[in-house]
């Protein structure tokens, strides 16, 4: 009897053992023979900005950017943190900044602009204005500069399309207390469609070296739409959307009341016409040599958002697109040799998946 | 006769685009100062305008020194060939894209000369704006958000520009476009200034000071413009800031090249303020402005200092500096014929004495056969009534300069008298001692802190030669108009010069005020400051010496 279990024992440290040994190799030799051969980015010199809240590449979490920041790395490109109070370094091949949750100091667009005039090249994610994060406004500071230089900018509001009913209380005016006569009735509930902001996209410019060869859906949690002049204008500048939201969607620009109240309202005369939605964007001007990469969405490249694997920790990426685009973007960007990597396939136990959200976020409480 | 005439059209071409080719080049060559031009989103003072707020004086400057000047907006990319940008009196904070053109420029090696007024009654940049930002960050020059606020202020008078006048002084680092207004103690005349944050050492860069306040504070509350919710001009210790304030300074990037000063109020540079003339006058009214645009403008251009423009004319630039370098040849001159005395033992036998006078002031050189000793004192014996007998004298030693009128009765401190012993005695005095005509009767020097030290004199008459020029002191502009004092205990402000008239105030020790007149006696002070004026017993005032130089007032 003993003998059987010192032979059952014996068994499962060994079938352990065997486990452990096929389990975590096996993911590091997929990302091994993932990246062999692409070293692409082979010095090139990737800075990243961290002052505004940006998401972070060395935040693991899944507000984090540590796995495009790992793919970066391993591609070989040198990574970098930003330092604002000093000139961008004139030898700064890429500057990303993935989603502030503040605006820009104008000391920092001033030496961003400085930057990209003299060439300098941005991967820039953008997240739409949602309460208290106020990211780079539509209309000044930044994107002032890219539309006028550019033809590309982020609009304030947030890419939506009407989903299932529910049933909400429509906010209630504070009573007079001085007023006398009847307690007013409190409003009846009333039925509103929900908003939905999470989404996947097949529409992508067939024409773009970014997004030509790409196949497969892109993921969106949650962006702004962009606008984009691609028609002649005074500047030299080359404007092009690379992604599209579906046809359904429209730019939400009271997105905050919605939050409040659960009512939402299409409103052409304010909101970012129905249609396909503009999320991701390319520019250039080839008289400098500056090249801008505009996405609407932080959480496009984030752990949690576009690079979420599956099983998790995984190099199986949910959205592989979203990482061939990111990975495209950036040799567009460096002017590098197209990286070209074949992710393997998400593992049964898939990580949350993109579904359309069934009700507005509660506001967090102060 | 067709190959020499075309060897003689040839030659005429030649001849005719030489200079033409020649005088491109020197065009070319000649340094290009841009101002900035006013424009809808960013009004700034403009280069053309030949009125009070205008720029025309600077712009000659500028022209004087061999530069061309343009005006160009700022909305676009500078021209590449740009020397110098000069951005004055902006109103509002400067527009992103502007401002990322003016970096632009500045990071290739530009140069700036930025004058700004303090926020309030206009809008400039904030200091947590971008401009100001990335000056204290590249340059070491930090803009505060702080108005220079002297204790004779008041609500109303700080909001219009002409009533917020003072001083500033150079200093403390002797840099060479501030060294003639530190020689000559030439204020700055300011018009609502507001303070420079100035990191003298940075990793990008080496920043001077080269104004300072003295006597303000700087009031961080800018409510005390706004007319609907008006503050109080009120020192708060926990804010504002006091001591030696810096309103003006520049900067040198040290991987760039670029150069900036900035100055903490536009007026100084002007038309109508800093640099205005005497009325019917080229001579400028405010020399110390005069002087610091000149050499501000200078520097920037990056010119050799040997090309830097002279002092202005007109005025008499004698530094009592004991140097004795500045004194002209063909001025009189007496000799002491006699190798007599040896000065206790040391071997400094008097020598060429000299004596001049210009407008305001009376200056005598004495040289020694050796280095004078420092604590050499001077004598000199005056004859102010012209009847042959020395009847007034004085007695000067370095930090002291003492009045006898010959009555026996009164030794009176000369508080803007000067003894400077270096090289050679330098002495300054006042004419108000001495009516037209006074001789000097006697001269002797003396080892001061030697107890029965032989002088040496010389009783030789000596003439005063007369230069018909200002001089240099008379322009410091604090020549008795008015006096700081601090009370020295708790005084009440009266409402005339005597215990009969009415309270106003009471103000505990140390308060300060500005004296601005006397009454006959020297025993009453008219005082004031941010909320009142009165009358204050002179005793209970510190300093004391200098009260003899403030005007009689008539209550």
């Amino acid at each position: 009897m003993r003998h059987k279990l010192l032979v059952i024992l014996g068994f499962i440290v060994v079938l352990t053992t065997l486990i452990a040994m096929t389990g975590a190799p096996v993911a590091a030799t997929q990302t091994d023979d993932l990246l062999e051969g692409y070293a692409q980015l082979d010095n090139a010199q990737i800075y990243f900005s961290e002052d505004n809240g940006e998401a972070s590449r060395f935040d693991r979490s899944a507000r984090g950017l540590s796995r495009l920041g790992g793919l970066l790395q391993q591609l070989g490109a040198d990574l970098y943190t930003l330092e604002w109070r000093r000139p961008i370094p004139a030898d700064a091949d890429l500057v990303v900044i993935a989603g502030p949750f503040d605006d820009l100091t104008s000391s920092q667009i001033v030496r961003l602009w400085m930057y990209l005039r003299e060439g300098g090249r941005l991967l820039l994610l953008v997240d739409p204005p949602i309460a208290r994060v106020r990211p780079l406004p539509a209309a000044r500071g930044l994107f002032e500069l890219t539309w006028n230089d550019l033809g590309i900018r982020g609009l304030d509001n947030m890419v939506a399309t009407e989903g299932p009913l529910h049933t909400v209380t429509p906010p209630q005016e504070e009573p007079d207390e001085d007023a006398e006569g009847p307690t007013p009735t409190p409003p009846a509930e009333i039925e509103t469609p929900t908003l939905l902001i999470d989404f996947t996209t097949t529409s992508l410019n067939a024409s773009h070296p970014i997004t030509a060869d790409l196949q497969g859906e892109i993921g969106f949690f949650g962006a702004r739409s962009l606008e984009v002049d691609s028609s002649i204008s005074l500047s030299s500048s080359e404007a092009q959307a690379l992604a599209f939201s579906p046809a359904d969607y429209y730019g939400e620009t009271r997105y905050d009341d919605y939050r409040n109240t659960g009512i939402a309202e299409y409103d052409e005369t304010v909101d970012a016409v129905r249609g396909p939605q503009p999320l991701i964007a390319a520019a250039g001007e080839p008289a400098s040599g500056m090249r801008v990469v505009l996405i609407g969405d932080r959480d496009f490249a984030t752990n949690g958002g576009g690079l979420q694997t599956s099983p998790a920790n995984s190099p199986s990426f949910l959205y592989p697109t979203n990482a061939d685009l990111l990975l495209n973007s950036i040799t567009w960007l460096l002017e590098a040799d197209a990286v070209e990597l074949s992710f393997p396939t998400p593992g049964p136990t898939s990580t949350p998946t993109v579904t359309p959200t069934a009700a507005p976020e509660e506001e967090e409480a102060d | 006769m067709r190959p020499l005439y075309f060897v003689v059209l040839l030659l005429l071409l030649v001849s005719l685009a030489g200079p033409t080719a020649g005088h491109a080049a020197q065009t070319s060559q000649r340094p290009l100062v841009v101002f900035v031009q006013p424009d809808q989103p960013f009004p700034v003072a403009a280069m053309s305008n030949a009125r009070n707020d205008g720029l025309t004086q600077l712009q000659a400057i500028f022209e004087r020194l061999g530069a061309q000047t343009l005006s160009i907006r700022l909305n676009s990319p500078l021209p590449a060939e740009t020397d110098l940008v000069v951005l004055i009196r902006p109103q509002r904070p400067t527009p992103i894209t502007y401002m990322v053109n003016l970096w632009y420029y500045m990071m290739h090696g530009g140069n700036l000369l930025l004058a700004i007024d303090p926020n309030g009654q206009a809008n400039p940049d904030r200091a947590t704006s971008a401009l100001p930002q990335m000056l204290g960050q590249d340059y070491g020059l930090s803009l505060q958000n702080a108005l220079v606020t002297e204790s004779w202020f008041t609500s109303t008078t700080i909001r219009e520009r002409e009533t917020s006048m003072t001083r500033a002084y150079p200093g403390p680092i002797v840099h060479p476009i501030i060294a003639p207004l530190l020689a000559y103690e030439l204020p700055v005349y300011t018009w609502g200034a507001r303070t420079v944050s100035v990191e003298a050492l940075g990793l990008t860069s080496r920043a001077v000071p080269l104004l300072q306040t003295r006597t303000a504070y700087a009031e961080t509350e800018l409510r005390v413009f706004d007319q609907n919710n008006l503050a109080p001009l009120e020192l708060n210790l926990d804010r504002d800031q006091v001591g030696l304030l810096d309103i003006a300074a520049i900067s040198e990037h040290t991987e760039t090249g670029s150069r900036v000063a900035v100055l903490g109020d536009s007026e100084i540079l002007l038309n109508g303020f800093g640099l205005t003339n005497v009325p019917g006058s080229p001579d400028p009214f405010y020399l110390g402005n005069r002087i610091l645009a000149e050499r501000l403008a200078a520097w920037l251009l990056e010119l050799p200092e040997e090309e830097w423009p002279p002092l202005p004319t007109g005025v008499n630039w004698l530094a009592i500096d004991g140097q004795g370098n500045d004194w002209q040849a063909e001025w009189p001159a007496a000799t002491d014929p006699f190798a007599d005395t040896s000065l206790n033992g040391l071997d400094r036998d008097l020598g060429r004495v000299m004596a001049v006078r210009d407008s305001e002031y009376m200056y005598v050189l004495a040289e020694t056969t050796e280095r004078p000793p420092v604590d050499l004192g001077l004598h000199i014996t005056f004859d102010t009534n012209r009847d042959g007998a020395g009847d007034l004298s004085i007695a000067a030693e370095p930090g002291a300069v003492l009045l006898d009128d010959g009555s026996g009765e009164r030794v009176l401190l000369v508080p803007d008298a000067r003894l400077a012993v270096s090289e050679v005695v330098e002495l300054r005095l006042p004419l108000r001692f001495l009516p037209s005509g006074t001789a000097i009767t006697g001269l002797c020097l003396s080892i001061s802190a030697a107890e029965g030290s032989d002088p040496d004199c010389m009783d030789e008459p000596i003439r005063i030669g007369t230069v018909a020029r200002r001089s240099p002191a008379s322009l410091r502009g604090d020549n008795g108009a008015t006096v700081m004092v601090y009370t020295s205990s708790a005084v009440l402000l009266r409402a005339g010069p005597g215990m009969i008239f009415d309270r106003l105030a009471s103000f505990v020790n140390g308060e300060p005020l500005l004296a601005t007149g006397r009454n006959e006696a020297g025993d009453w002070l008219l005082v004031e400051n941010a909320r009142y004026q009165g009358w204050i017993a002179a005793f209970l005032v510190r300093p004391g010496e200098e009260l003899v130089m403030l005007p009689v007032v008539t209550p």
